[in-house]
């Protein structure tokens, strides 16, 4: 497939795009294994990206959990290509996106965690696509994705309603947009996106204490119900409710001065600390599954939308999460910490035309930033230059795939941790947090390089050695971008309703 | 009556995708005697901040449906459903709001050409939809108050910056994590107790070649 430069021409900035062999998609659109509908082998696939806010792979029946919670997207696996290993590139929803949608890494875009506006000299896999004549279209549930955020650059349509919505939300514009569409219309991108499985996790009746006791009462209880509450360093912080704060008793905190932080926090906010027992991990962790029941049945849902209207069997279809979430593991709760299992390994299925080579299963490692490079591979079109990504199409055809032999994801609240995940084990480099201007200063002015690396699983020393190699670069371009810094750009309501969401925890 | 049983028991489903397959299992998780249908007190036990059992069999044959769970989840806003706990946590008036159950929502959700009663009412434009409600709900209504603004963030320089200097020389003369808590507690440097503690810090900072924040310099009691 060319770009359509006679409608659009040649994106300026310098797309480079090269010739291309339109085999693979004919591939793609006759069926991989032969087993798909009839297509126009002329036309490439339409594309459907489903990002699930927040979900862990974990929580799936298909990535091995036993608890029924995902019986749609467990018939969904055993329709699509699943990669048991894919790694987010951070553990944040705005530069995850950033992420995938350009196939860099966070900290090579424009901005900070907060306001991940993706560089200019970047081109996007919407822009990409629509040089190639494509339309584009994306239904996100706002917060991160806020079109002030600048995600959705190069998308036709980026619909942003509500902030922190569903994909009860999102769904039925999404569905719209493909009713208006004309037949015989461009091939299209459609992104589809909720944080159904997001804190505030509990979720309407009767899923919100599906896998909960909704009379149990306590310091977990307290925090589900609470809208703002933010669950920091093994605490569960109540916020300017006041509701509570807990240590959780299953994870000490990470430094003795956690609890003497969180203490003085307390009394900053001047409500008491209240200890968590077991049952109350166990309550938070239950409603965090109800709330994976929702975004399973809201899931459900759009695929039956999207079979209604026969876009499914002729579209590739991707279901991903863009990070997990720490329900306690680490010390800690919510996401964008660290990058560790818990908040780094991602759902990632891809759904060929038809359901070819469905139930295939592949172990090699990928990340989302694989992703846009595979859907310009499966459409025949040009990747441009200065990406990272590797394409898994192999994956997907059954053919030898070995997997990237490094997956890294950044995470923090300012990208000062830096996982690098090899098949044997994970070296994490450790910076120091900035988490406010303050501490941000902090670093600048003692030049503070961050203090350690960890090894986890078996990495013998000469791996962690040709970690810390490649490593060093990224060391040197890691910038201790506050998270506040983007704070006076945004508007006063999304700022709010970030907060209220656990963000911006440290106030300036 | 069976067939959503059935549906939620398939370990892998074939066929097509349709609503009732979505909402079939969760049906199958609150059927807590395992007979293949849903009375109320099965209702009852999982139903928190919505409508009572009889508003949502909305036939009144006693069982709870797919078709009926269907119409309860195309009624429910899950952003406004939070901003209604948060109304009833805060007072009576909330909490008598709550008991109709989350009604007020929009959509659709994937039915071709149509939507629910009252909601969103399928196919006009992807400008349409749950737009000015639930937004402006969750803008207008999530959005805590600004609260005390704190001083967490001079706490956590000063503790970290601590921990710097601890982990490059144990035996330095630091403040002690109360008395950095006393700084942060008296909400300015001009006390003699933060003074002393915020120049201790600053002295072995300084010594170990990690600077000291401008900000957080002590000034004179």
């Amino acid at each position: 497939m060319r770009p359509n430069r006679r409608r659009r021409g040649c994106a300026p900035g310098g797309v480079c795009f090269g010739v291309r062999v339109p085999a693979l998609y004919i591939l793609v659109a006759i069926g991989l294994s032969g087993c798909a509908p009839a297509a126009d082998p002329a036309r490439p696939p339409d594309l459907v990206v489903v990002s699930l806010d927040t979900l862990r792979a974990d929580r799936l029946g298909a990535y091995g959990n036993r608890d029924g919670l995902t019986p749609s997207l467990d018939r969904f696996a055993s329709e699509a290509v699943l990669f048991e290993h894919a790694y987010t590139q951070a553990t944040n929803t705005g530069p995850a996106h950033a992420s995938l949608f350009t196939s860099r890494y966070a900290s090579e875009q424009d901005a900070g965690v907060r306001k991940p506006a993706i560089a200019p000299e970047t081109k996007t896999l919407a822009e990409v696509l629509d040089a190639y004549g494509w339309d584009t279209a994306a239904f996100v549930g706002g917060g991160d994705l806020a079109p002030e955020m600048g995600i959705g650059r190069g998308f036709g349509t980026w619909s942003s309603k509500v902030d922190f919505g569903s994909l009860w939300h999102t769904t039925p514009l999404a569905l719209s947009w493909l009713d208006q569409r004309p037949a015989g219309a461009a091939p299209s991108l459609l992104f589809v996106h909720g944080y159904d499985v997001h804190m505030p996790y509990l979720k309407p009746t009767p899923f919100g204490y599906t896998r909960a006791d909704k009379d149990a009462v306590g310091p977990g209880q307290d925090a589900v119900r609470s809208t703002t509450e933010r669950m920091l360093d093994g605490w569960f912080h109540g916020g300017m409710s006041g509701l509570m704060h807990a240590e959780t008793s299953e994870v000490r905190p990470r430094s003795p001065d956690a609890r003497a932080r969180t203490l003085a926090v307390a009394r900053t906010d001047r409500v008491p600390p209240r200890e968590a027992a077991a049952t109350d991990l166990a309550l938070v962790r239950g409603v965090y599954d109800g709330s994976v029941t929702y975004a399973d049945a809201m899931f459900g849902l759009l695929m039956a939308g999207l079979q209604d209207r026969g876009v499914l069997d002729r579209s590739v279809v991707v279901v991903l999460s863009d990070h997990g979430e720490q329900l306690g593991e680490d010390g800690v709760f919510h996401h964008s910490w660290g990058v560790s299992d818990a908040e780094a390994h991602v759902v990632l299925m891809v759904r060929l035309p038809g359901g070819a080579e469905g139930g295939r299963r592949v172990t090699g490692q990928v990340g989302l930033i694989d992703v846009m490079p595979t859907l310009l591979e499966l459409v025949g079109a040009a990747p441009p230059a200065r990406i990272h990504g590797q394409s898994f199409a192999a994956g997907l055809r059954g053919e030898p795939f070995a997997g990237r032999p490094v997956a890294w994801t950044q995470g923090g609240r300012d990208f000062m941790l830096l996982g690098a995940r090899t098949p044997a084990g994970r070296l994490v480099y450790s910076g120091m947090p900035a988490r406010s201007p303050v501490a941000a200063e902090l670093v600048e002015t003692a030049a503070l390089p961050g203090p350690s690396f960890t090894a986890h699983g078996s990495l013998d020393a000469a791996a962690q050695g040709a970690l810390r190699g490649e490593m060093a670069p990224w060391l040197r371009t890691l910038s201790p971008a506050p998270a506040q810094q983007d704070d006076a750009t945004l508007p006063d309501a999304l700022r709010a309703s970030l907060r209220a969401h656990g963000y911006w925890d440290v106030q300036p | 009556m069976i067939l959503w049983w059935m549906l939620a028991c398939t370990d892998a489903p074939t066929g097509p995708w349709t609503r009732e397959a979505a909402l079939a299992p969760q049906l199958a998780r609150m059927d807590l005697d395992r007979d293949g249908r849903i009375i109320g007190p099965e209702y009852e036990h999982v139903r928190y901040a919505g409508a009572f059992f009889p508003a949502v069999d909305t036939d009144h044959d006693g069982f709870f449906s797919v078709a009926e769970l269907d119409t309860l989840t195309t009624g429910q806003d899950p952003v406004t459903f939070f901003l209604g706990l948060t109304r009833m946590q805060e007072g009576p008036q909330g909490r008598g709001g709550m008991q109709g159950g989350m009604q007020g929502g929009p959509p659709g959700m994937g039915r071709p050409g149509g939507g629910a009663p009252g909601g969103f009412q399928g196919p006009s434009g992807p400008g349409a939809g749950p737009s000015a409600g639930p937004g402006a709900s969750i803008q207008a209504g999530a959005a805590p108050s600004a609260g005390p603004p704190g001083h967490a963030a001079v706490w956590t320089a000063l503790m970290l910056l601590r921990e710097e200097v601890l982990a490059r020389d144990p035996g330095a003369s630091v403040p002690s994590s109360e008395e950095i808590a006393a700084v942060e507690a008296a909400g300015g440097f001009d006390t003699p107790a933060a003074h002393a503690a915020l120049t201790t810090l600053e002295t072995a900072s300084t010594r170990l070649g990690l600077g000291f924040p401008a900000s957080l310099r002590a000034t004179a009691p």
